[in-house]
């Protein structure tokens, strides 16, 4: 099968620390792929390489490539088309400042959508998603950044589907969140699953174990191992550090 | 044993000579501090106060829409009136823009490097330059360079170049308030920076830019020493009620040269009418200071994160 | 480079929105110009006028032409409206005496329109074409190029600023004027008919006198009502000072110079019994007044900046308010206390109207606050009306400009390191 993102000895430099030594890895289509790992392990910084808003930040530097099905994504002129075609969700919710509607609709309407018809369309297939449809159905009008943290979270799940991207992003997005919605969220993954590649980082070992196919684990900036996630969680993965860490002995 | 215990808890309770001490020298400077304060603000009432006190025999809707009359010794102040509304206005829709854009530039494209510091260094300089030297440029670069001759169109743009700071100011301290996380949070979704501005940035600090352009508004009304040489001129008559009787490339008159006319150039003037020039020059000036905190206290009760 | 192409070049694409941003304000700069002032006739007296319209010309022509290619056709189709725009700029220049000439108008006018709707309002070819991709330069582009422009514009007026007050004053300052005498002579006599003396030394004098009696007055006023409203105030009472601070900083500085003149002369005359109240003392305090906002919003600022832990923890170990602000928070904020009173300080040095109005105006060597003195601004102030252009005379003035300038620039540059000083720390 052929890959959607390939990772080819990937090296990211903050001014004068390294984030990523090296990395490799290949995504497949239509799957979970789970990234776990400690703090400072560079997770985060993979996913902002990959739709490019590592370029906001000051001093950052990188080498290697990253493709996206075979082409490489830092040639590409149009990097706004390329986030479009990546959905991101970031750990702590961030309602815009807009009301609940128009925070669904501000990825179509910056790319030129105006109907308004196709618009509800896509605002409630979206909130439908995040399973936030039936709690905001009636105040969509009502400012995104008044709702709770979890329900924000899912309005951010909610936005990030709502250009139809081809792979989603998950950065630790169940740290605002509580269980039960977590769980929801879970299940929803599990049906997008069908129509995207996901890449789920997760600072929850179990949630990695409950949801994705395979799964990685990186360490300081290093990619230590990446497998299925039965191996992975199994008595007898490749590295000793994948055990521990899995197991709860550090991190 | 038990009564002691309660004394010597009480006793640690009671004030020691050096607490009391302190106690009063705490109070003493809070007062000092306090009749500083007091003694600062004093000046304000009592200027306004005087000036209006002195005004009063003059003040009418008369003396607002009529001409200086008798080589400035009697009549109104219609044509310096309508001269400031003038220079502020196209002031305004000069400094506004490049004002606003300027602030966007340092605030949302400007990396952090040699070239950006250099920037806002001479933004920081360019709010120092004396009000005089900017009228020394006004009269080489527009005046004479760019061939506008003495004309509203001259001053204005002298007055614009000098406000521009005020606009920047406030209008970067705005954009700061907007959280970074709402331009990460567009980027993700693949907003082009300015549609990131657009959507997100500007409205929700529409509020400090307006702050921004009435405070301009209220220092281009009050300045002098940049449009002495660059366009407004001691007298010249002009239709009483007509707002349309300045064209931008004559000369104007304009409040604050003409309360430094009436009150240095010019002698026997009746009693009360520097005084009442001078309070509509206040007046107009402190009253859109006063719309900008209203505007900012409305606007910050319904912020929206 | 990108800016250059935007502007100039007649290769590759633009959308509608991006050709209306870049040609209204050209349309507008010329209806403008055509409108108030004598066109042609003053418009092409003037070198820079006939340059700058050039430019405007061929902007509008490359933008045009990327708009053709932008609809899969040729840039030729620009000759359309030029051609008879050309031919109708002719015929009004050499007014022929048919009125049949009027015809060439007409259809300039309905080209132009024509062209107008044509590049405007309709949209280019889907996809890419011969001259390249879609949108290649869109609308983003050039509010991305306007957006750069106004930022940068500020070094530009710092140095069109610098640049015209000392091309105004280059040529006396070059040959003729003996530079060691303007500085340290103190005879002022510009006007003399034969003995003609530029020596500003008094006027230095008396600019730093005032600015040192202001400092006095403001400083102590300005620092103690900083630390009041930023340490001892209750909230609601800070809002009210802070307004009432804001009012103070915005009466202009001629109402001040009114005030010297009529209220503060009154009472320097009745408490000092002296007979004119037009003194250094009375522009003195004036200034401070003027400064004394700058000096508390910037101190205030610096003392906020501290950070509140400092506080917690000082009252934790039983200091009071006072010896928290005087061991712990002045210290901290010096910088910034620092900074306050040089810009009050470049406030007072660089004001005009109210020194020139409240000082008594004549050229001394100050010897108390209750002599008369005149300063570098007043001076410029007074006699630039005056002065014959281009003499002598007038370009001295603009070497005190420049003189000013400098001085205002230095002190500014000292508190903006200052000020970068604490924020490194």
């Amino acid at each position: 099968m052929k890959p959607v993102i390939e990772v080819s000895d990937l090296k990211v430099f903050y001014e004068d620390t390294q984030a990523l030594n090296g990395i490799s890895l290949d995504v497949y289509p239509n799957e979970i792929l789970g990234i776990i790992g400690p703090a400072q392990s560079g997770k985060t910084t993979l996913l902002k390489v990959i739709n490019r808003t590592l370029e906001f930040t000051q001093g950052t530097s990188l080498e290697g490539t990253v493709k996206l099905d075979g082409v490489d994504i830092n040639s590409i002129s149009d990097v706004h088309g390329l986030r479009k075609r990546i959905g991101m969700v970031l750990p702590l919710p961030v309602g815009l400042p807009l009301s609940i509607y128009d925070n669904v609709a501000f990825a179509p309407r910056t790319s030129g959508l105006r109907n308004k018809s196709e618009l509800d369309e896509i605002v409630e297939r979206c909130l439908q998603q995040a399973a936030l449809w039936d709690e905001v159905k009636d105040r969509l009008d009502s400012l995104g950044t008044k709702l709770s943290g979890g329900q924000q979270q899912r309005l951010t799940i909610a936005r990030a589907l709502s250009h139809k991207p081809e792979i989603l992003c998950l950065d630790e997005f169940s740290i605002a969140v509580d269980p039960i919605t977590t769980m929801r969220i879970e299940d929803v993954l599990k049906t997008l699953k069908e129509e995207m590649t996901i890449l789920l980082v997760t600072n929850l070992v179990q949630q990695a174990k409950r949801l994705a196919n395979r799964t990685a684990f990186m360490l300081n900036g290093d990619l230590i191992e990446i497998d299925e996630t039965d191996v992975i969680f199994s008595d007898n993965p490749t590295s000793q550090s994948t055990y521990d860490y899995v197991n709860g002995n550090f991190g | 044993m038990n009564s002691t215990t309660e004394i010597s808890a009480q006793d640690m309770f009671t004030e020691t000579a050096v607490g009391k001490q302190n106690r009063y020298i705490e109070n003493a400077v809070k007062i000092f501090f306090l009749i500083m304060t007091c003694l600062m603000i004093l000046p304000l009432l009592l200027i306004i106060g005087y000036l209006f006190y002195k005004a009063l025999p003059v003040l009418s809707l008369d003396f607002l829409f009529t001409n200086p009359q008798d080589n400035m010794r009697a009549g109104g102040i219609w044509a310096p009136f309508l001269g400031t509304i003038y220079l502020v206005v196209v002031s305004l829709l000069v400094a506004a823009p490049i004002g606003v854009f300027a602030a966007v530039y340092l605030n949302e494209y400007a990396r952090d490097n040699w070239f950006t510091r250099i920037v806002n260094l001479a933004v920081v300089n360019l709010a120092g330059v004396p009000s005089i030297v900017h009228a020394l440029f006004g009269v080489g670069a527009f005046v004479l360079f760019a061939g506008l001759g003495e004309s509203i169109l001259a001053a204005s743009l002298t007055l614009a170049i000098m406000t521009l700071p005020v606009i920047i100011a406030s209008t970067t301290e705005a954009l700061k308030a907007v959280p970074m996380a709402f331009r990460e949070a567009c980027w993700n979704l693949g907003a082009t920076r300015w549609q990131t501005i657009r959507r997100i940035v500007l409205p929700n600090s529409i509020s400090g830019i307006l702050t921004g352009v009435i405070l301009q508004v209220s220092r281009a009304a009050g300045e002098t020493a940049p449009i002495m040489f660059t366009g407004a001129v001691f007298y010249k008559a002009i239709a009483e009620g007509d707002i349309f009787a300045y064209n931008i490339t004559d000369q104007c008159m304009a409040l604050s040269l003409h309360l430094y006319t009436i009150s240095t150039q010019v002698p026997d003037v009746t009693e009360g009418i520097p005084y009442g020039t001078a309070i509509v020059l206040v007046g107009s000036v402190l009253l859109v200071n006063a719309a900008a905190i209203v505007l900012r206290v409305y606007l910050r009760t319904r912020k929206k994160w | 480079m990108k800016f250059i192409h935007i502007l100039f070049s007649i290769n590759g694409r633009i959308n509608r929105a991006g050709w209306w941003l870049l040609n209204l304000p050209i349309f507008v700069t010329i209806a403008i110009s055509i409108t108030t002032f004598d066109f042609p006739a003053t418009l092409f007296l003037e070198h820079i006028h006939l340059l700058l319209l050039l430019g405007l010309v061929w902007i509008h022509i490359a933008v045009s032409a990327r708009r053709w290619h932008d609809k899969d056709k040729s840039a030729w189709w620009l000759l359309f409206h030029i051609t008879p725009l050309i031919c109708s700029i002719c015929v009004y220049a050499a007014k022929p005496p048919s009125v049949w000439w009027d015809l060439i108008h007409v259809i300039t006018v309905v080209t132009c329109l024509w062209t107008c709707v044509e590049l405007g309002l309709f949209k280019g070819t889907a996809g890419g074409n011969q001259y390249g991709p879609d949108s290649e330069t869109s609308s983003e582009t050039v509010i991305d190029f306007y957006i750069s422009i106004c930022g940068i514009s500020a070094i530009l007026f710092v140095f069109g600023i610098f640049f015209f007050v000392f091309k105004e004053g280059a040529g006396f300052l070059f040959s003729g004027l003996n530079i060691w005498e303007f500085l340290t002579s103190e005879e002022w006599y510009p006007t003399s008919l034969n003995n003609k003396r530029y020596g500003t030394f008094a006027l230095v004098l008396g600019t730093f006198s005032v600015t040192a009696l202001a400092m006095l007055l403001a400083v102590p006023f300005g620092l103690g009502a900083a630390i009041y409203v930023s340490e001892f105030c209750s909230p609601k009472l800070k809002e009210t000072f802070k307004i009432v601070i804001e009012f103070l900083a915005a009466i202009p500085s001629v109402v001040w110079g009114f005030i010297g003149l009529t209220l503060m002369n009154e009472m320097i005359i009745k408490v000092f019994n002296a007979a004119i109240g037009l003194t250094m003392l009375n522009g003195g305090i004036m200034l401070a007044l003027m400064s004394v906002p700058i000096i508390v919003s910037i101190a205030e600022d610096a003392l906020k900046a501290v950070p509140d832990s400092y506080r917690e923890a000082a009252e934790a170990l039983g200091a009071t308010r006072w010896q928290v602000i005087y061991r712990v928070l002045l210290p901290a904020a010096k910088n910034g206390l620092l900074a306050a009173v040089l810009l009050g300080a470049a406030r007072s040095i660089g004001e005009t109207m109210a020194v020139l109005m409240a000082t008594g105006h004549s050229v001394n060597i100050p010897d108390g606050p209750l002599s008369w003195i005149r300063t570098l601004t007043a001076t410029i102030a007074a006699e630039l009306g005056e002065v014959a252009k281009g003499g002598e005379h007038y370009q001295v003035l603009f070497i005190i400009g420049i003189l000013l300038f400098t001085i205002t620039f230095i002190v500014n540059l000292i508190a903006d390191l200052v000020i970068k000083g604490i924020r490194q720390s």
